[in-house]
């Protein structure tokens, strides 16, 4: 994998769900540390992705900076600009903006994405949100 | 990189410093995203790293657990075990152990690191530390 491939795969979070999963594995094992979320296989994904197209969830826009690695691992970073409808991670954000950068490191299998590990600045979010010196 | 050398290279921090650094260009660009805590070159980064083998800031342990990527760059992910002798992130942590996850983004130039970027759960940590709820 290389930078142009991650850039289809973060283009796909904008264009929808349909279109982000094409690029996961079924038996996909998705962690997003810094939530405490996990998801095993597309099923289960679906359900979390579909919340970054969902006008309910909010507006989250992600620009990839870049990759490290190849086309059997590696690691892709970004910023997320998200403004929020409702409560976030137990704080009240409706109404607020955040911008935060964060890394997805995945590994690949007959190239498609089978694992993802996200990490990304709650702090700078809880400053964000207010609730943070 | 890989992850037998990103192990080593972890566990050099606490026995062996001077080799640890050896791993980076001299002009190594380092950045701890979460503090917001940007070191240019080597020398500025050494008094950095030797605050986690200094006990009057705690102590840390960092094991790897993972390494993404190839010898160009890549990612290790690690926990880190800290016992806090202070204030962490802003918030009274003093006597206080947070266990959490986290990773470093490296790139490499001619075999040394020209770029090292860390990432961690604060979220994790505030919770721990009791100042977000469960």
């Amino acid at each position: 994998m290389n930078f142009a491939w991650v850039k289809r795969w973060f283009d796909g979070f904008h264009a929808g769900t349909d279109q982000v999963l094409e690029f996961y594995a079924d038996d996909i094992q998705f962690e997003d540390v810094t939530f405490g979320f996990k998801a095993n296989g597309k099923a289960e994904a679906r359900k979390f992705f579909a919340a970054f197209s969902d006008p309910a969830v909010g507006e989250h826009i992600f620009t990839v900076h870049n990759y490290n690695g190849d086309e059997k691992s590696g690691a892709a970073e970004w910023t997320w600009r998200a403004k929020h409808v409702a409560d976030f991670l137990g704080l009240p954000a409706r109404g607020k903006e955040t911008t935060v950068r964060g890394v997805s490191i995945v590994t690949f299998k007959n190239g498609k994405i089978a694992t993802q590990h996200d990490y990304w600045n709650a702090a700078a979010m809880f400053r964000q949100l207010g609730v943070l010196k | 990189m890989d992850f037998a050398a990103a192990k080593q290279w972890f566990d050099d921090f606490r026995s062996d410093f001077d080799q640890a650094m050896n791993k980076y260009a001299d002009d190594i660009q380092f950045e701890d995203v979460i503090i917001a805590h940007k070191v240019n070159g080597k020398e500025d980064l050494r008094k950095f790293f030797a605050l986690f083998n200094d006990p009057a800031f705690g102590e840390h342990v960092i094991t790897v657990v993972g390494y993404s990527g190839n010898a160009d760059g890549g990612a290790i992910e690690w926990t880190w075990q800290a016992k806090h002798a202070g204030d962490f992130l802003g918030v009274p942590a003093k006597g206080k152990e947070t266990n959490i996850r986290g990773t470093s983004i490296l790139v490499f130039k001619n075999g040394k690191i020209v770029s090292h970027r860390d990432y961690w759960n604060a979220a994790a940590a505030l919770r721990q530390l009791g100042v977000l709820q469960q």
